[in-house]
């Protein structure tokens, strides 16, 4: 199934602006991450876990999800397919991996945006998550660069089952 | 994704057997392991996200 050239660059569009939204997010979340630990302000720490679960809420996962699919609409609307060329499937591994970990996270936002609705003082048990969330938010951030630079440099490689596709396409239409 | 696939660097060749897996997917793969190790191990020596989610009473601290 390949899209005509209008579908193709709309599914592109829509793809390149909700990754790069999403990178950009990522990058506001982990802001406050930062704010949120290092703060002494307790109204600062406060605001920032608050701002956390609604940016996650309905920012970052959204976003994560709109670039999900399109990836994959435009990967198998195509002649570059899903599974051909190592880049793609890095590319998809890589958002797979960090969209899971952005879902596993949501209650351990939720619980801290809890907390701060209650308090401005935050225990000391909670401070390796709190940790936690800056070290995954940066993790995500590497994660979305290097997807970033595979679909700009798109690096030489094709998979044994690009390859046999490729074969059996030109075996079956010789020139 | 916006370029055509033949037209870049993943152009594939005319050899008969299928090409070897490229060292970027290799350090790829080996980085990946090692990322998720790391996380593994720290949810499971009790430093990630189970080991501090206390009773919403617990974690909180008077006013």
């Amino acid at each position: 199934m390949t899209m005509s050239s209008r579908a193709r660059k709309l599914a592109l569009t829509v793809h390149v602006a909700a990754s790069v939204g999403w990178l950009g997010a990522v990058a506001g979340f982990l802001a406050l991450a930062i704010a949120g630990l290092a703060s002494a302000e307790p109204f600062t720490v406060r605001g920032a876990y608050l701002a956390m679960d609604v940016t996650a809420r309905f920012v970052i996962v959204p976003l994560a999800f709109v670039a999900l699919v399109t990836g994959l609409v435009q990967s198998l609307g195509t002649k570059w397919g899903l599974f051909r060329h190592y880049w793609i499937l890095v590319k998809l591994l890589i958002s797979l991996i960090a969209t899971s970990v952005l879902l596993l996270h949501m209650q351990p936002i939720a619980y801290l945006a809890g907390v701060a609705r209650e308090t401005t003082v935050f225990g000391a048990d909670l401070d390796g998550l709190r940790a936690q969330l800056v070290a995954n938010a940066g993790l995500a951030i590497v994660g979305l660069l290097v997807n970033t630079a595979l679909a700009i440099y798109k690096p030489r490689g094709m998979t044994p089952y690009g390859w046999r596709k490729q074969h059996e396409r030109r075996t079956a239409t010789p020139s | 994704m916006s370029d055509q696939p033949g037209h870049v660097a993943s152009r594939p060749d005319d050899r008969e057997a299928p090409p070897k897996m490229p060292r970027w997917v290799k350090t790829f793969v080996v980085v990946a392991l090692v990322v998720v190790l790391v996380i593994v191990v720290l949810h499971l020596t009790g430093r990630g996200f189970r080991g501090h989610l206390p009773a919403r009473e617990g974690a909180v601290e008077q006013q």
